[in-house]
């Protein structure tokens, strides 16, 4: 296959001078340990500025240049990466394929498949192996297509601090290639300085990282002139912070809001019909608008247009209450149906109050939907285990950090253990897309992928999510995408 | 002081007591709250990883054998390392310890200045109107949220004046707002106690005979009510005392203060039993040794009380 993309470093124009202080809703628990944190949110948000990984998936789900260069498949189950010259970690150990090697070494170990890169992000991988300085094979277990996408959750940390020091100490004092260093971490602020050797050398001298959970203190935090940047407001605090001329950017998330259906238990959602039907009992164009203020998008299949493997052609469901009714009635729910569903509220913009908005929508139609707000530590293990006790339970379809759509396809068609939904067809074309290393055949079965899936709603698709930014005066260089931040372009005027 | 040393004796006791029962009961409400294993391996990750971690923690043994080493392990005074951040727990949860100090302390001794004086002033003459209207405010007072006043706050001090910071340990002056905070939340309550306490007082024996003798306004309150009405607010202040030192959670949480109450959320949501354990061990023993002291200070006060052996 093809090598797909050689980027370019970024040339600093001035010395870093000025500190930004961020605030977002949470910092890493696990600190700086990027191993033991999921690949989104918190983690993403501090470890963007420390590390770096092989490559990045851009916001149209392309897959970048990062530490490496170029790469291409050696046979079947082997990657070849050349990696970037030049590099260094902060504190002056030289990237190269060693640094690689001892990344994926700890990855593969007993101890590095109990973290979560490790176990759930890239379970496939089994080694590497040093080409020359700069070149590293990777390989995996089965044929793997988008290894190099895949490797975009993985953070290269600086091998020899990494084994001097151990995880645990390491994650008090975190080395890697990003534009800044740490300087110090507690659970309420991480600071940090510009690492002036970084190939993104940044233009700011300090970065500051503040937790405000509550969306209002940081809002409040960026009006008072505390922050210089908000990372995470609410669609109804657009217009306070325009007013007090904040920069607000609306970033489209990798992520559609859905309430999926536990199909395998049986019950009423066992039936397409009623599946479908809820689908189009619900006005996502007006949540969207009144709840997203017209930032999100009504959700018309699994993915978003950010996102490889994305089908314009899917239009999804259209609000339909008739065609709704229609269907329940010949599924033989004519008079009614009541459905109960376990949500987690809190992950994302306005997601309480869209969940009241599907209950009244599908309360037009005869359905009653009966929700329980289950905290993360409760949804997991019956996520885990498929042990729901209702129809229906809160799952968004994630692309990030890979941005491919193979990745909620393989969690909503078959999940290998507690699936909710299974379909031989639709599971066959999944795990084809998975190892067709050929780029044209395999985006064509995942364009198949998104046609079949949205027909057979494994879930109620609701609206692709949105990140929402603001940025106080003087802010410049801002950009993020696949919700990591670009740091090192960041500098206040 | 053969008493005093069986009394300090029985306060011992009692202090392993309560720390044995609440390390109990945590210990079995935590293994029923959910499995940490599940939380660290991420969101489908192979039963195998699970049962790796879990035995790496202990989590696979039964649940009696977990409880005898979990018992070992506190009589040490070893509550092992978080399972979020490797650090050995108790360490963890100290490192927070001041700041949730500096914050209750500040926080008592304002609502003390604030409530006392407000709450005499009240109680000195209940009836009079402009007395009456103070009154209503403090009711009103009352049913606020310190959320709510923690922002108010916010947005007079730091977003429209901007004279002070909001985020903790962004200057000398970052313990005012959280502060202020507090003790307007804590203070209406303190006040109705003490306005009520002080009308109690006027109603005494005591007090009439002595303003039936012609003592002044002011000798009524300061030497007749006020020592009386102390107790009761002595009282109420060692219970705000106690329950600032478990964190003040949504101050904390307002203005990332590293508190206690924010340290406890986190290991909770987390599931890391250890830091939970430590944090609530080491709030549960600063309670008794506030409610040890505050004993001493009504034995102090109250004359009837030193002739018990406390």
């Amino acid at each position: 296959m093809a090598a797909l993309m050689v980027g370019a470093s970024q040339a600093p124009v001035s010395a870093a001078a000025g500190t930004i202080t961020i605030a977002v809703p949470g910092l890493p628990p696990s600190q700086g340990n990027p191993f033991k944190e999921g690949p989104g949110t918190p983690g993403i948000h501090t470890y963007a500025a420390i590390f770096d990984a092989l490559t990045r998936v851009d916001d149209k789900g392309i897959v970048r240049a990062r530490l490496a260069t170029y790469w291409k498949t050696v046979n079947s189950t082997t990657w070849r990466f050349t990696l970037r010259q030049g590099v260094k970690f902060s504190n002056g150990e030289e990237f190269n394929a060693d640094a690689v090697n001892d990344t994926i070494d700890f990855l593969v170990s007993a101890d590095g498949r109990k973290t979560v890169i490790g176990s759930t992000e890239l379970p496939e991988l089994t080694g590497a192996k040093k080409v020359s300085e700069y070149v590293v094979d990777i390989t995996t277990k089965t044929p793997d297509a988008i290894l190099p996408a895949k490797l975009a959750a993985l953070y290269i940390v600086a091998p020899k601090a990494w084994k001097t020091a151990g995880q645990d100490v390491f994650a008090k004092a975190p080395i890697g290639t990003g534009p800044f260093k740490v300087d110090s971490i507690t659970t309420t602020r991480i600071e940090m300085s510009a690492f002036t050797g970084s190939w993104r050398e940044p233009k700011a001298a300090k970065l500051v990282i503040i937790p405000l959970a509550d969306a209002a203190s940081r809002l409040q935090a960026l009006q008072s002139g505390q922050v210089n940047m908000v990372a995470g407001i609410n669609p109804d605090q657009i217009a306070a912070a325009k007013k007090s001329k904040a920069t607000v950017i609306s970033v489209p998330a990798p992520q559609v809001m859905s309430l999926a259906f536990n199909v395998t238990a049986g019950g009423a959602v066992k039936d397409v019909r009623v599946r479908q039907a809820l689908n189009y009992a619900v006005d996502k164009e007006a949540i969207a608008n009144g709840l997203l203020a017209g930032k999100g998008k009504a959700a018309t299949q699994g993915v978003t247009p950010v996102v490889y493997g994305y089908n314009k052609a899917v239009t999804g469901y259209q609000y339909d209450p008739a065609k709704a009714k229609e269907l329940l009635a010949a599924a033989g729910y004519a008079s009614g149906l009541t459905i109960a569903a376990d949500i987690t509220v809190g992950s994302f913009p306005s997601d309480n109050l869209i969940y009241q908005a599907v209950k009244a929508d599908l309360a037009k139609v005869g359905v009653t939907l009966n929700y329980t707000t289950i905290t993360f530590a409760q949804w997991l293990p019956q996520y885990n285990a498929n042990s729901w006790k209702g129809e229906a339970f809160g799952l968004s379809w994630n692309s990030a950090p890979r941005g491919d759509s193979s990745r909620p396809y393989a969690i909503f068609v078959c999940k290998p253990v507690g699936a909710f939904y299974c379909n031989a067809e639709e599971d066959a074309l999944v795990k084809k897309a998975a190892t067709e290393l050929n780029a044209a055949k395999r985006l064509a079965i995942l364009k198949e992928v998104a046609v079949k899936v949205t027909a057979s709603a494994p879930a109620l698709y609701i609206v692709e999510q949105i990140d929402l930014y603001a940025l106080g005066k003087g802010v410049k260089g801002f950009s993020a995408g696949n919700r990591s931040i670009t740091y090192e372009n960041i500098y206040v005027n | 002081m053969k008493a005093r040393l069986k009394a300090v004796g029985s306060r011992l006791l009692q202090l392993v007591v309560l720390l044995g029962t609440i390390s109990t009961t945590l210990f079995l409400l935590l293994r029923l709250s959910g499995d940490p294993a599940i939380l660290l391996a991420g969101e489908g990750a192979s039963p195998e990883t699970i049962d790796a971690i879990r035995a790496d923690y202990g989590f696979d043994k039964s649940l009696l054998q977990q409880y005898l080493m979990f018992l070992w392990d506190i009589v040490r005074l070893d509550f092992g390392r978080s399972l979020v951040n490797s650090q050995p727990a108790l360490g963890f949860v100290l490192q927070y310890l001041p700041s949730t100090l500096h914050l209750t302390f500040l926080a008592v001794f304002f609502n003390s200045i604030i409530a006392i004086p407000a709450g005499v002033w009240l109680g000195a003459k209940p009836t009079q109107r402009r007395r009456k209207i103070l009154s209503t405010v403090v009711s009103v007072a009352q049913g606020t949220p310190a959320y709510v006043i923690g922002l108010l706050l916010i947005q007079i001090f730091s977003v429209w004046l901007g004279w002070l910071p909001s985020i903790a340990g962004t200057g000398t002056w970052a313990w005012v707002l959280p502060t202020a905070t507090l003790s307007f939340a804590l203070a209406p309550n303190l006040i109705r106690v003490v306005a009520a306490s002080v009308e109690d007082t006027t109603r005494q024996d005591y007090y009439r005979t002595a303003k039936a003798n012609g003592a002044a306004p002011n000798v009524l309150l300061i030497k007749h009510s006020l020592p009386n009405a102390l107790l009761s607010t002595t009282s109420l202040l060692g219970a705000q005392f106690a329950f600032l030192l478990s964190g003040a959670l949504i101050t904390e949480y307002i203005f990332a203060w590293p508190g206690l109450g924010l340290i406890l959320v986190q290991s909770i949501t987390n599931l890391d039993f250890p830091t939970i354990q430590a944090t609530v061990f080491v709030v549960a023993y600063l309670v008794f040794i506030v409610n040890l002291l505050m004993d001493q200070v009504f034995r102090l006060a109250d004359p009837r009380l030193r002739r018990s052996q406390l």
